[in-house]
């Protein structure tokens, strides 16, 4: 019967159309007009683009041979795949490719090579990654941290980027019109290798390698990744809804906010950047009402286009939210919720607010749409640069299983984009960073040692084999990816910038200045708040902040120095001597291994930006979190009790990376600075003098250093 | 059935009505508006729009693929043959939606069809009269009784091969005009529409079937056992112009009612 309804369902529109069949009639309409239109559209477009692509293709061909610098040498290589897993250490990969659990690494390295691979000084994963990029030492390229400061103020600002705002505005009622655009420029020196790639032909797809913000003009595509801002500017800014208004408390790297649960009714907000077309510069909102349903443990969220359903500790998709500021401008972003509470107090979290891909509110690629192309083919994903909002679960606000689930779907999009890379290129080069290795192992080393101050209060059982897991899933990765590049002209390198360590410990540099009487602070106190605040700096002849080292207070180049710079080499020896062999009596343990003055390391031209001592730190040491911010606090050991219970930023001879490869190394101890000088060789293009790094593909052994400060710091 | 055709009919008529005093364009256009905005908004519910949504976005991220490799030949023909494919696909995810929406449209279609394709007679103007009888009947008894407003210029002409009778007649005032046979005791009622006004107008009135009886909606079907086979008559064609524009209705219909459906998805939250 049901049969016999549908037929006649077909039938009746059939028989309709020949009794009425004349010319008139034949058309169907314009629901066929709507869909049909836009296909014969594309069709046309399409139709266009082949015949111009034939006919421009021969002009193309040679402008191209007219820029090419240089003729390529003849090799054996048509593509090279790098793969980074940031922080992958070589003691967990060795021991665990022992035990059997790394199958596809062990493979690799039978097949080719597997070496420790040197990082650079400080073996942080900006200054490693720039290393990487430019073939060059932190000296060359400028980058030695997250942070650097302004000299005039002592302010921190980001290392890598310079985001400058127009300062002339219209005034128009209500609205101050930016006369231009902000400017966002890279600081980073150098030529990434990749660039030189370009200039010879070689297209080549950068995927997420950090410090690639903002994109640089080169022939070929870059997806930038660490230092892209969220919406609001900063790196990254959770937001925690919360009805107890015990927990909405401030937060690092967040914003709690309290919200009023009306029945079963709660309205909260997602937030955008600052408005800068008014004088206020209030924050921007697109509203969500949140329908909670106890009975079901989920809630409906409505937001202004788009109402889902969202079960308890379900992360949604990214969502797309769009601001207005005014005027017809828009700003896009995308988010992701989860309900982490229902009772006996609503909570729900908010990722920090991305750029959206596929509408950037600033350039995150190049060219422009690039990240446009990416998010069409593949669907919206995450634009932050440390999208793994380790914050959140630092502050507690996520739990270590949310924390996993969010980095894992992080993680997922960007192997498509690798994936999708891979296949396309038959010549030239794909370098994809996988962050998931860093952020893991930051955040889950406390399993290791139930004795790390870490894990008071916390499980220390549920995730025990979190790091083993990663590693194994990082191995599942790497078969996939073997088997896309299992071919002889392929090159495939799997490596990573730094390993991994314990910080249970950390150091207060800024104490420790302060009661060697180096640092000074107002009133005779023995203490200051976050970013000097309390300091005098007409008494101070060295503070630090950040991750890396100390500075010296020097006239001229301090806004308030008051070292002769005569004098200031001598005071760098002498801080770094009293530095060096810095013991934690409390643990019984050497905390500083040694402290290098930079002059000793570095000979590039950008050696003035570095800070004037290193450090380098025992395992289980690094900078605290407070010294980091420029504060002191009178103590000069602490424990890390934050479940960012791992870290790398120690003397980088502790923590060297990872290198792989499909094919024989010609010298044994490979730096991190080799890799661009290496793909350079493999493609036949010779290395420009200003790279430090050399082809490990050719033998050196006079370059041999095992054991010394590692080449990513020294001169080549 | 003819009850069903009569009430939508009866819509058509009312609608087109309010817009009876001006040029015949105007209620054509407000037509095709409304049916521009009812299937847009058809085609929303009918057609699976998260699907019709990823195509698009395939197709335009394959277009970028030729701007991407532009110095890459082999990429830019295989950007192109995925965009062939994924306009297959989109045109699949049409499918359903065109299906759904025929027969709505073909109603319409055929009640502006009446209305648009042809115009009135004018007074003064002639057309010839065609009746068709069963086989067997005798045509000497068909006769044709005109009302006043109509002269019947010519006697009847009999062509028994094709058992018909014809004259020639000539609509001489404004309006309706009901032109009734007659074969014997069996009678036959003949609308003729003459004037500038825009009238639903019937060439042929026949035994139409079930279905059939969509195709004639202006005047009812002849019923089955008459000696009548079917009755006809032909109008001009009708030369639609605004503003000193010609355009062929359906040519109108189609762009109005597409391009409207284009301006407004936006604001109606539909994938196209």
């Amino acid at each position: 019967m049901r049969r016999s309804v549908g037929r006649f369902a077909f039938l009746l529109p059939a028989a309709l159309v020949l009794l009425a069949a004349s010319p008139a009639e034949a058309y169907i309409g314009p629901g066929a007009g709507f869909a049909f239109l836009s296909s014969f559209f594309v069709l046309f477009v399409t139709f266009l683009l082949a015949i111009a692509t034939i006919l421009i293709w021969p002009i193309r061909l040679l402008i191209r041979l007219a820029r090419r610098k240089g003729k390529l040498a003849k090799t054996d290589v048509d593509r090279v795949i790098i793969v980074g897993y940031d922080g992958l250490d070589p003691k967990l990969a060795r021991r665990w490719m022992d035990e059997g659990k790394l199958p596809n690494f062990k493979r690799l390295a039978e097949k080719g090579e597997f070496r420790p691979l040197d990082s650079s000084w400080p073996s942080m994963s900006p200054v490693a990654w720039s290393s990487f990029a430019t073939s060059s030492d932190a000296s060359r390229h400028s980058q030695y941290d997250f942070l650097s400061r302004d000299p005039k103020t002592y302010i921190p600002d980001l290392a890598s980027v310079k985001i400058v705002n127009p300062t002339r505005r219209i005034k128009l009622g209500k609205y101050r019109i930016p006369l231009g655009k902000p400017v966002v420029r890279l600081l980073q020196r150098s030529i990434p290798f990749w660039k030189i790639l370009g200039e010879h032909g070689i297209f080549s797809q950068i995927i997420r390698v950090p410090i690639t913000f903002p994109p640089q003009k080169f022939n070929g595509a870059v997806l930038s990744a660490m230092c892209v801002p969220d919406l609001a500017g900063t790196q990254g800014t959770f937001t925690f809804f919360t009805t107890d208004t015990e927990g909405a408390k401030a937060a690092t790297g967040g914003v709690r906010k309290p919200v009023a649960r009306n029945g079963n009714i709660v309205e909260a907000f997602v937030p955008g950047p600052a408005n800068s077309m008014t004088e206020g510069q209030e924050e921007l909102r697109v509203p969500v009402r949140i329908v909670i349903d106890e009975a079901n443990e989920s809630a409906t969220l409505h937001l202004p286009d788009e109402t889902f359903r969202l079960r308890l500790r379900e992360f949604s998709p990214w969502k797309r939210v769009t601001f207005k500021p005014g005027l017809g401008v828009r700003v896009n972003g995308i988010v992701r919720f989860c309900v982490l509470s229902i009772r006996p107090h609503f909570e729900l979290y908010l990722t920090p607010t991305q750029i959206d891909p596929d509408k950037p509110a600033m350039p995150i690629s190049e060219p422009l749409f690039y990240s446009v192309y990416l998010a069409k083919l593949l669907g919206p994903y995450s634009t932050l640069g440390l999208a793994e909002d380790t914050w959140a679960l630092n502050e507690r606000v996520l739990d270590e299983e949310l924390f996993l689930e969010q980095v894992w779907l992080n993680h997922e999009e960007r192997e498509r984009m690798f994936f999708n890379a891979v296949d396309q290129t038959k010549r030239g080069l794909v370098a994809c960073v996988f962050d998931c290795t860093d952020r893991i192992q930051h955040m889950f080393w406390r399993y290791f040692d139930e004795n790390h101050p870490a894990n008071r209060g916390k499980d220390t059982v549920r995730f025990k084999h979190a790091i083993e897991n990663l590693y194994v899933r990082a191995d599942e990765l790497l078969g996939r990816i073997m088997k896309t590049c299992d071919d002889p002209r392929t090159v495939l390198m799997v490596m990573s910038d730094h390993g991994f360590t314990e910080f249970s410990r950390g150091i207060n540099l800024n104490s420790w200045l302060a009661l060697n009487g180096y640092m000074a602070m107002k009133n005779g106190d023995k203490t200051c708040k976050d970013w000097f605040q309390g300091v005098d700096w007409s008494k101070t002849r060295a503070y630090s902040f950040g991750l890396t080292g100390i500075y010296i207070n020097k006239s001229g180049r301090e806004g308030q120095g008051i070292v002769d710079p005569k004098e200031a080499l001598a005071l760098k020896r002498e801080i770094a001597a009293k530095l060096s062999g810095l013991r934690d009596e409390e643990r019984g343990k050497t905390a500083v291994n040694d402290a290098i003055v930079a002059e000793d390391l570095y000979t590039g031209p950008y050696l003035d930006a570095s800070p004037d001592i290193l450090p380098a730190f025992n395992t289980g040491y690094r900078i605290s979190w407070e010294s980091a911010v420029g504060k002191a606090d009178g103590k000069v050991f602490t424990d890390n009790t934050k479940s960012w219970s791992g870290d790398h930023c120690v003397d980088p001879r502790l923590v060297p990376g990872v290198l792989f490869c499909n094919r024989r190394l010609a010298r044994k101890n490979p730096a991190i600075v080799d890799i661009g000088a290496s793909v350079l060789d493999l493609f036949g293009i010779e290395r420009p003098r200003h790279m430090t790094g050399r082809s490990f593909f050719r033998a050196a052994p006079e370059e041999d250093s095992a054991g010394s400060v590692p080449r990513g710091a020294a001169n080549g | 059935m003819w009850g069903l055709v009569r009430a939508v009919t009866a819509v058509f008529d009312g609608l087109i009505g309010i817009f009876g005093r001006w040029n015949p364009m105007v209620g054509l256009l407000a037509v095709s508006i409304l049916t521009g905005g009812v299937m847009l908004v058809i085609f929303r519910y009918t057609s699976n729009q998260q699907a019709i949504a990823r195509q698009k976005e395939l197709i335009k991220a394959h277009i970028l693929e030729i701007r991407l490799f532009k110095d890459d030949l082999r990429m830019q023909f295989a950007a192109q043959r995925k965009i062939l494919v994924e306009n297959l696909r989109y045109m699949r995810y049409a499918l359903a939606p065109m299906l759904v929406m025929l027969v709505p449209v073909l109603v319409i279609l055929i009640q502006l069809d009446v209305r648009y394709a042809r115009r009135p007679l004018l007074p003064g103007e002639t057309t010839v009269l065609r009746v068709a009888v069963e086989e067997g009947t005798d045509l000497s008894s068909v006769r044709l009784d005109a009302p006043e407003g109509i002269t019947v210029e010519t006697e009847p002409m009999r062509i028994p091969g094709a058992h018909e009778v014809n004259w020639r007649i000539r609509a001489e005032r404004e309006g309706s005009h009901d032109l009734v046979i007659a074969v014997g005791s069996e009678r036959a009622v003949k609308r003729l529409e003459a004037g500038e006004r825009v009238a639903k107008l019937s060439e042929v009135r026949d035994r139409a079937g079930i279905l059939a009886v969509w195709a004639r909606p202006a005047e009812s079907p002849l019923p089955n056992g008459s000696p009548i086979r079917e009755v006809a008559l032909a109008y001009p064609e009708r030369d639609l112009r605004l503003f000193g524009i010609g355009a062929h209705w359906l040519l109108v219909f189609f762009v109005v009612s597409v391009v409207f459906g284009f301006a407004i998805k936006g604001f109606v939250g539909v994938e196209v």
